[in-house]
């Protein structure tokens, strides 16, 4: 397979990138920033990624005074001459190079490593040719479908070939989906989590904060698309907090989630400092109150009368007035519906038994889809998860029986930076899970559209990034955080158009790439929701005989 | 065989220059010529500068018009004319052909005085052009001329030549882009006088 050359390496350095002098003929028009290219050196072959393209004169009058009414003919020899475009290109990776028409070779390895690609080590020599990348080569580093648990995640802006990611890889560490409003942040989730699901790579924890994942939504194009639920059936199931939507025809739930005072632990409350509109101080209280009662901390807050509360504040020193607000603040809580004044833990233990018995758990927030709603109960059902498999792992530990393993778990969670940011992150659960608990196989999926509201320390944890457009500077630095060859994929990830287009950075893949991800339509639900292993012949023939006779 | 069109009067490793055949009419500027170098050696050159001087440089050339006989006249009622003036054309070598073998190297010698300076046949003139190395040798020569008006009618005739080859012409003239890229006021010269579609 023969491969368009565009020009040659001129200049250059490992840390900048190569400089290609682009042929006479090869329009800048044709080429876009970050899609991926070849430079074949003599005895590497360098996978790259277009980082910028340069105009350049070779005479400064030109700049000066540009020369005035060209015929065509003109100007098709001065472009390429006199006036010429240079590309920078980075390499990320590098192979030896073998006859492309040898494709045989280059696919049969499982991994990019079996298929001899490795991370970029030097640069090639002068004069080095860079080409138009081809399925070939697309396929070596990003693999095929046909490769244990890789799922096609979309297509290369240029070219109609599957893009891949390693499902497997992107559930080993956190990761985040990101793009400002518009960008169809929901729709990339929800291919996502359709390939975990189908691929069973493990199980999936989704806090659907704007309903969008269990029953489907509409899409921008007025299209009503499906949910999980109705794509995989009983191996997702959804536990409701609103009751009046919940099993409501075509949404069928299978729980109703209610909350217990006695649940809601200090730092649920704390979290939510800013949407009780809690004081400083309230921390402080909060802890006296909870050496004083408990568990019951919360309860018998809301049940003191004055009498009480000023016999509390006495005894334990703590300030009336600022008491006082404190159960007003809280008293908004418990007028929740779906608090109770004492749950017992039924529903809760269920979920994470369901979790382990490798279904998915969707949580549905219905018409209580307020941020106080969302971060009180994510994070109240994530904490005891949490320690669910802390203590799975431990037991894992101990026997090393593989019944034991955890399954991998992934807690998808929208509007990250509410529970991520910097002032909460090192005391959530969240916080903890995005920087720690990849030993414990449980990951975050964080979906967001500011980025950069989120803890440096958590961003730098994340193993695989997809990110749509992001117009603010900030957030394109939070997403790229932790990242190598920041600049190059900075222009990648500026160029994008708003929607249907991504940059896919880090574990699940071996180099950074822009992708269209796949549509979530019809075609696309008919693929996820067909059984995974096919009928054998034998059943096919005994049914068969069974319908119509011998 | 082709037509002889002079004959050699001075001669260098680098130039030669020629004597026309006939008077006022040197071949074109830019023109393909070969002159011959003994046996079965020929050397290629471009003509880069023509010229009609005085045979006697201590006596230049005077008026000899009247007001009812000029020009094409002139040279009628003087018939002496043909013996006092000679018409001399300068030409740059950038290739040589030893029997069958054509390169766009210069010859090791000048060619010899007085031998035969011959135009060359259109077949001739795309052969030797296919290869475009040449140009660079002539863009560099120390010309009796502006290079851009030698490079630009050069480029002109042989596109003519080669019967209107506008790709041919195209690559020339990338190549003499290439060539002309520090100074673009030279470049413009040569592209805007060659341009087909002007």
């Amino acid at each position: 397979m023969d491969r368009k050359r565009l020009g040659v390496v001129v200049d250059g350095s490992f840390t900048a990138g190569l400089t290609v002098r682009l042929d006479p003929g090869q329009s800048t028009e044709d080429l876009q920033i970050g899609s991926f290219m070849v430079v074949q050196g003599r005895e590497y072959t360098y996978f790259c990624m277009l980082s910028d393209l340069q105009l350049r004169t070779s005479d400064a009058r030109l700049i000066a005074k540009p020369p005035q009414g060209f015929t065509p003919f003109v100007s098709r020899v001065l472009s390429g001459s006199a006036t010429y475009a240079m590309a920078v290109v980075k390499p990320m990776l590098m192979m030896p190079t073998v006859d492309v028409r040898d494709d045989s070779r280059l696919l049969v390895g499982q991994t990019p490593e079996e298929r001899g690609v490795m991370s970029v080590r030097t640069i090639p020599m002068h004069y080095a040719e860079l080409v138009e990348a081809t399925e070939i080569d697309f396929l070596t580093v990003f693999g095929s479908p046909d490769k244990p648990n890789h799922f096609v995640f979309g297509q290369p802006l240029t070219m109609d070939l599957p893009i891949c990611l390693d499902l497997g890889r992107f559930m080993e560490r956190s990761s985040g989906i990101f793009g400002q409003t518009g960008t169809g942040k929901s729709f990339t989730a929800l291919v996502v989590l359709a390939g975990i699901i189908k691929h069973d790579v493990g199980v999936n924890l989704i806090f659907d904060a704007h309903n969008e994942y269990a029953y489907g939504k509409e899409s921008e194009e007025k299209q009503w698309v499906k949910g999980l639920k109705h794509l995989f059936g009983s191996k997702v199931r959804v536990y409701s907090l609103d009751e009046s939507q919940a099993n409501k025809p075509g949404r069928p739930a299978d729980g109703i989630l209610k909350i217990g005072l006695n649940q809601i632990e200090p730092e649920d409350v704390i979290l939510m400092s800013q949407e009780l509109g809690l004081t400083a101080k309230a921390g402080t209280m909060i802890g006296l109150l909870k050496d004083t009662y408990g568990d019951k901390w919360l309860t018998r807050l809301i049940e003191m009368d004055a009498e009480a509360l000023s016999e509390f504040c006495q005894q334990s020193g703590a300030h009336e007035g600022s008491v006082q607000a404190l159960q007003r603040d809280l008293k908004k809580l418990a007028r929740k519906e779906y608090i109770r004044p004492e749950m017992d833990s039924n529903l809760l233990d269920e979920i994470i038994l369901t979790l382990k018995d490798g279904k998915h758990v969707i949580l549905h927030f219905g018409q209580h889809s307020s941020m106080m709603d969302y971060m009180l109960v994510s994070n109240l059902v994530t904490r005891r998860v949490r320690a669910a498999w802390e203590k799975q792992t431990e037991q894992y530990e101990l026997t090393q029986a593989n019944a034991d393993r955890p399954r991998p778990l992934m807690i998808t969670l929208e509007e990250a930076h509410k529970f991520l940011n910097p002032e909460i992150a090192s005391q959530t659960t969240f916080g903890t899970i995005a920087r720690e608990m990849r030993k414990f196989h449980v990951t975050l999926m964080v979906i967001d559209q500011r980025p950069s509201g989120i803890d440096s320390e958590v961003l730098s944890q994340l193993g695989t990034r997809i990110s749509g457009k992001l117009a603010d500077e900030r957030d394109i630095d939070a997403v790229l955080t932790g990242v190598s060859d920041r600049s190059a994929l900075r222009n990648a990830l500026a160029s994008l158009k708003l929607r249907q287009e991504v940059l896919v950075v880090g574990h699940a893949v071996p180099m950074p790439i822009q992708v269209r991800p796949r549509t979530y339509d019809e075609a696309f639900w008919a693929e996820v929701s067909k059984p995974t292993a096919p009928v054998a012949d034998d059943d096919l023939e005994r049914e068969k005989r069974e319908l119509f006779g011998a | 065989m082709t037509e002889r069109i002079g004959e050699i009067i001075e001669t260098d490793s680098f130039t030669f220059v020629a004597e026309s055949f006939a008077l006022n009419r040197p071949p074109a500027l830019g023109s393909l010529v070969k002159a011959q170098a003994g046996g079965d050696t020929w050397v290629y050159g471009v003509v880069a500068f023509g010229e009609t001087v005085s045979v006697d440089p201590g006596r230049g050339a005077m008026r000899r018009s009247r007001p009812d006989a000029y020009d094409e006249a002139v040279y009628t009622r003087h018939p002496e004319l043909e013996h006092l003036l000679h018409t001399k054309f300068t030409v740059i070598p950038v290739g040589s052909r030893v029997g069958e073998r054509m390169s766009q190297r210069i010859p090791p010698q000048p060619p010899p005085m007085h031998y035969s300076v011959y135009a060359c046949a259109p077949d001739e003139v795309r052969e030797f052009s296919e290869r475009r190395l040449y140009l660079r040798t002539l863009a560099t020569a120390q010309l009796p001329a502006p290079v851009e008006h030698v490079l630009a009618a050069h480029l002109t005739w042989t596109y003519e030549q080669r019967g209107r080859d506008e790709a041919w012409l195209e690559q020339a003239a990338l190549e003499v882009a290439g060539l002309l890229q520090q100074d673009v006021e030279r470049l413009l010269a040569v592209l805007y006088a060659v341009d087909p579609e002007a």
